[in-house]
């Protein structure tokens, strides 16, 4: 549906965003991740033709961006970081106005209606957008971007500003749309929610893409001990246990070690037991499931032992 | 074009800019009806359309400065770029809110005739010739301050800028005498706006002039589709 390939842009001499190319099934949500001032901002608005790029190509659905926008663009909704409210319009006009913009065809009312209820804005469509609140403008952009009905969304930093039941919410609405979208954030939970594929970025460069469980689930069985006793002590009474690959001490204080397993299998029975009765207490037990910060920085070492 | 052309339209209306811009024009104008046919007893009414060209380097600038700013400051260039619409329709919608908005308050301005016309007998066809040529120098100033509009972000900075364009455009005519070189004569017919309006003052329908402002309203047109687009470029 989506295919970028080797898309570059120069600002000056400052390469924001440096020969990124992936592709985007029909129906496939896929999350853009990466730290602020990543390039992901500037990847969006070059998918969605607001600027164009320095070098590469970007086709939706067949329409390159640049050679046939109209097409292209009719197929796109976009949600940027700051949703491209007219202040001084009530949700109502501004939503009619998006609708003439677009050159929608659908049944107008039933159609916009329908946004609404979708976008939980029933009851604002005579207000203004100036009084709108973050979550609510939030919401407008994203109800503006559904206009039309476009099969690909793409969207810039969505739930920035949503209190948490708003991105649930939200996330309830995108992952029931079952349209194609792309959504940039830099918060692994939301990606790991809603999205099936990932692609990291760093400095403008792709540095790691790859399926959900790939990125986050590297080993599902991890897991994240602290225990009361001294780490020499653990060492001994853990290494005998069938399954574990890899033991690291992650921290230690004067009573508690926190340590890291790396297994084949799930240990955590025999753990227990084996600490149980050597009557050591066990204070914490969990899997370990990976920060952004953990895979981004495996991710950019893995780039680099690349370079 | 068209979804454009109205919220501009409605834009103007929903903030005190619309209102400012017609009543100042119709207040000064009336003033300047008052004064110079009705206490003198004159059916000239190109006197009236002149004297308000002076108004037009403070009114344009205040119809023209939020049209393409004010679109950049609240992000909303982004919903309209990347919207199935050109740039070229997004300009000429623009422009033809602004024209409209000239356009209205100058229909108004007909009231004069009418009391012309019940108290003496104006010259129509004088008249009509002042009213194009006005609409014209008025389009082409229009012209300039969304040109101008579409450089900045900020409206008083377009304001300003409009105000300096346009006072600049007026007062070219005024170094004509010093000027002797063939070179910079032909520049200064080119910029002097307000040269070619004095035919149609006079109520000659001048094509020359005619040519001459539409073709200028045109490459500026042309320029602010080029600065819109050149951005994404850049």
């Amino acid at each position: 549906m989506i295919e970028v390939s080797h898309l570059s842009k120069l600002y000056g001499t400052k390469r924001a965003v440096d020969n990124i190319s992936f592709s985007v099934k029909p129906g496939e949500i896929v999350g853009f991740l990466g730290p602020n001032g990543a390039g992901k901002s500037t990847t969006m608005n070059m998918l969605t033709g607001y600027i164009s790029a320095t070098a590469g190509s970007v086709t939706v659905d067949g329409y390159n961006i640049l050679e046939k926008p109209r097409e292209a663009k009719r197929r796109i909704g976009y949600l940027p970081e700051l949703p491209p409210l007219y202040l001084d319009m009530t949700l109502d006009e501004y939503l009619d106005f998006v609708y003439e913009l677009k050159g929608a065809t659908q049944p107008r009312r039933k159609h916009l209606n329908g946004i609404k209820e979708l976008t939980n804005l029933e009851d604002m469509g005579g207000r203004l957008l100036r009084n709108f609140s973050k979550g609510y403008r939030q919401r407008a952009g994203l109800a503006q971007a559904l206009v039309g009905d476009p099969p690909v969304l793409i969207l810039d930093e969505p739930t920035i500003g949503l209190d948490p039941t708003q991105i649930i919410e939200f996330r309830n609405v995108i992952s029931t749309l079952g349209k194609t979208t792309i959504l940039s954030t830099h918060i692994l939970s939301e990606a790991s929610a809603l999205c099936s594929r990932m692609l990291i970025i760093n400095r403008g460069k792709l540095i790691a893409s790859g399926d959900k469980s790939e990125m986050v689930g590297a080993n599902e069985f991890r897991y994240t001990v602290e225990l009361s006793a001294g780490a020499e002590t653990v060492r001994a009474l853990l290494t005998d246990i069938e399954g574990i690959q890899k033991l690291e001490i992650e921290e230690e204080t004067e009573t508690t070690v926190t340590i890291c397993l790396d297994c084949v299998k799930d240990v955590r029975p025999a753990i227990c037991q084996a600490l149980f009765n050597a009557q050591v207490p066990i204070l914490t037990l969990k899997k370990a499931v990976p920060t952004l910060e953990q895979i981004f920085l495996q991710a950019v070492s893995g780039a680099r032992g690349e370079e | 074009m068209k979804a454009i052309f109205y919220r501009e339209l409605r834009a103007y209306f929903q903030t005190p800019v619309g209102y400012i811009f017609i009543g100042m024009f119709l207040a000064v104008s009336g003033y300047f009806f008052a004064v110079s046919n009705l206490l003198t007893k004159s059916p000239d009414l190109g006197q009236v359309l002149s004297n308000m060209m002076m108004m037009f380097l403070f009114l344009i600038p205040i119809l023209t400065m939020r049209l393409l700013s004010e679109e950049k400051n609240s992000r909303t260039d982004q919903l309209l770029l990347t919207s199935p619409v050109s740039v070229r329709s997004i300009v000429l919608g623009k422009f033809a809110a602004a024209a409209t908005i000239y356009l209205l308050t100058l229909g108004i301005t007909l009231l004069y005739l009418l009391v012309l016309r019940i108290c003496g007998a104006p010259s129509y066809a004088k008249i009509f010739c002042n009213y194009l040529g006005f609409v014209l120098i008025g389009f082409a100033f229009i012209s300039v301050g969304l040109f101008i509009s579409s450089l900045t972000q900020n409206q008083s900075s377009a304001a300003m800028a409009t105000f300096a364009a346009l006072l600049l455009l007026y007062a070219v005519e005024w170094s004509r005498g010093m000027v002797h070189s063939p070179f910079l004569l032909a520049i200064i017919d080119c910029l002097s706006i307000t040269k070619w309006y004095s035919e149609f003052e006079l109520g000659v329908l001048s094509v020359p002039a005619i040519i001459y402002y539409i073709s200028f309203t045109a490459v500026l047109l042309l320029c602010t589709m080029h600065t819109v687009d050149k951005r994404r470029w850049s």
